[in-house]
């Protein structure tokens, strides 16, 4: 079960105890109220919601418990710790599977209130619990040095990266096909040359997006140095080689996961991971921004961190974005 | 190096030149092309043969070798060499023979043939100097400099043990050292809290000012996850363009191109920031000067500066 709690209040925060080895319950994901609707968009289906209302007035309150009722396959429950919903039995009346109080919240929200909800769940709605998304559970991990401890044709744990050469269309239009074919294979070479030098492959690649592989060591994340370093340095192609006219945009978005490696890729890997990192790179990031799951940045060193923002839920997995670098102020993109 | 700073030249390469001439061309283009790089070269005043007197293909090949060895222009002339291979001369194809082994002899002495510049370059595994081994001695040049210096380095200095600042110093002085080769360019000096890199070539602003670009980048990902100190390292990085006198002994080189720079560097750059003179801003090209604002100095002048932040 994926788990994400609206709040404000670092206080509430505090108050989740959920047990890490936990195989159905995932680690919360704590974003701030006014994120509630477009979160809701792309949670998972079983999702338990927590919504921080001791500080709405009525009507507020009222209207997001209506909100997300409306969600279907959403779970939800309130959080008072104000004791301010002066009859808590409405909360229940718009569907809501838990209430906290201001007593309850202080003595904090365990692993065991919520395995409590979903046992009444199965028995008394005949509602199944939906195992938490794969950035929750425990997925054994499989690491592999270097590419030549790779066997084809064996499973291990990869950083899969996501990268899209933003404007198709637009260059499409501005560009006769044969010229932008030839521009965008140099991109292209300048991006394997540049994965390869943090030991990624080039693993997929249509046109204008592909996916990068690297493997997972156990001890650095290369996926997010390059991805990291390839946002800051991007512009020096745009100068010194690059074909086209303009500056490059590109949008990236990391995931890690297991996968059978396949070196004689003919696009017919299936995956979850594969399609989860696809769907991030195609329908949730935005063009000249980085993405990572927050399991990715869990296992980067801590000081990346300060580099990235929250950027809210996609398919229950919490997602951040990566500041931009300005230059004289500016993004590149906008010079 | 001989004391001129030309390319030491061996009796192997010197034979395989003469050959290339005596086998490939008459002496009247023989002289052509000595005389594009010694001006009003005369192979009879040379040789000591009257005008009237025809002179030997063999003897005349020897004796532009001989002069272009003595004034350190073999490098030069093979280059020309290439050219004239590639090109023709007047409208007539000349090839070369033996070109390659000529080539080769020089790649082998540490050297290599840049085709973007068409001249050799020192590279591969042999050693960089200061003149690229092409600068003369006593000779002026335009280049291109990009200074650096640590901001507040004598507090630095005092608040940290020595081998926390000798740490630190040395990243930045590797790290620009790199830059700068990685680049053609060459790191002059350095002393303690800040050096001086020098570039050469047609590129040279833009190749400048990307170093310039590429160490404040690497400064912020440094200070971010290796720096020891306990506030961020602060850089000034300035670039500046103009004739200087070539010394070996680049310690040594006095310029007013050089003072000017320091003065860009102390007075108009700020800490972790970039400035460039408007001799280098004007060359940058479309899309390097939009990095750039400009700074008014005083009525009529400016400096352009340049500083990476994060959102």
């Amino acid at each position: 079960m994926d788990l994400i709690v609206f709040t404000n209040s670092s206080r509430v925060r505090d108050a989740f105890r959920i047990g890490r080895r936990n195989r159905h319950i995932a680690q919360p994901v704590f974003l701030r109220i006014k994120e509630l609707k477009k979160a809701l968009k792309t949670a998972r289906v079983g999702t338990l919601v927590y919504l921080d209302v001791s500080r709405m007035d009525e009507k507020t309150r009222r209207s997001a418990l209506r909100e997300l009722a409306g969600e279907h396959g959403i779970l939800f429950g309130a959080l008072d710790g104000e004791n301010a919903v002066k009859d808590p039995a409405e909360v229940f009346h718009f569907g809501a599977v838990d209430y906290v109080n201001g007593k309850t919240l202080a003595a904090g929200i365990t692993t065991k209130r919520i395995t409590r909800i979903t046992g009444y769940l199965a028995e008394q709605r005949d509602e199944a619990v939906v195992p938490a998304a794969d950035a929750a559970r425990e997925v054994p991990r499989i690491p592999a040095a270097e590419w030549k401890d790779i066997i084809p044709g064996r499973e291990y744990t990869f950083y899969l990266l996501f990268m899209e050469i933003d404007g198709k269309e637009d260059m499409e239009k501005r560009y006769d096909g044969s010229n932008l074919k030839r521009a965008v294979a140099s991109v292209r070479s300048y991006i394997e040359r540049f994965a390869a030098s943090f030991g990624g492959r080039v693993w997929m690649w249509g046109d204008f997006n592909g996916i990068i592989l690297f493997p997972f060591n156990g001890s650095e994340s290369r996926a997010v140095r390059f991805a990291l370093r390839f946002m800051l340095f991007k512009h020096f192609y745009d100068i010194q080689e690059s074909q086209f006219p303009n500056f490059l945009s590109y949008r990236i978005a990391i995931h890690m996961g297991n996968l059978v490696y396949s070196d004689n890729n003919k696009g017919h890997i299936v995956s979850d991971t594969l399609n989860s990192v696809f769907h991030m790179g195609k329908q949730f990031a935005e063009p000249g921004n980085f993405y990572v799951t927050a399991e990715v940045l869990k296992e980067a060193d801590k000081r990346y961190r300060d580099f990235f923002v929250e950027a809210g839920l996609f398919e229950g997995r919490k997602m951040l974005r990566m500041r931009h670098p300005l230059h004289s102020g500016r993004q590149v993109e906008e010079l | 190096m001989s004391a001129n700073g030309a390319l030491r030249i061996g009796a192997r390469l010197e034979r395989y030149i003469v050959d290339a001439l005596s086998h490939s061309m008459t002496v009247h283009v023989m002289e052509r092309l000595a005389s594009r790089i010694i001006p009003n070269y005369n192979l009879h005043e040379r040789i000591g043969f009257p005008e009237t007197v025809p002179v030997p293909q063999r003897d005349a090949a020897e004796q532009v070798v001989l002069d272009m060895k003595a004034e350190g222009y073999v490098p030069r002339f093979t280059e020309l060499l290439i050219e004239v291979n590639q090109n023709g001369l007047m409208g007539r194809r000349i090839p070369i023979r033996f070109l390659q082994r000529i080539i080769n002899e020089i790649e082998e002495m540490g050297y290599l043939y840049n085709q973007e510049y068409r001249i050799f370059m020192e590279g591969g595994q042999g050693a960089r100097t200061p003149g690229w081994g092409i600068l003369r001695q006593g000779q002026t040049y335009d280049l291109s400099f990009v200074k650096m210096d640590i901001v507040g380095n004598t507090k630095l200095v005092r608040k940290y043990p020595r081998s926390t600042i000798a740490k630190t110093y040395n990243w930045l002085k590797q790290t620009a050292g790199r830059i700068a080769e990685n680049r053609n360019g060459r790191l002059w000096c350095w002393e303690g809290d800040g050096g001086l890199a020098a570039f050469n070539f047609n590129d040279k602003n833009i190749q400048a000012t990307l170093a310039g670009i590429e160490l404040l980048h690497e400064l912020s990902l440094y200070n971010s996850f290796e720096c020891p100190l306990k506030a961020p390292l602060e850089v000034r990085v300035a670039v500046h363009t103009g004739p200087c006198q070539y010394l070996e002994v680049t310690d040594d080189i006095q310029s007013a191109t050089l003072r000017q720079l320091d003065a860009i560097e102390s007075r108009y750059t700020e800490p972790n920031g970039l400035a460039v003179s408007p001799g280098v801003y004007f060359d940058l090209g479309t899309k390097l000067e939009k990095y750039f604002v400009p700074f008014r100095v005083s009525n009529e002048q400016f400096v352009y500066r340049y500083r990476l932040t994060w959102e």
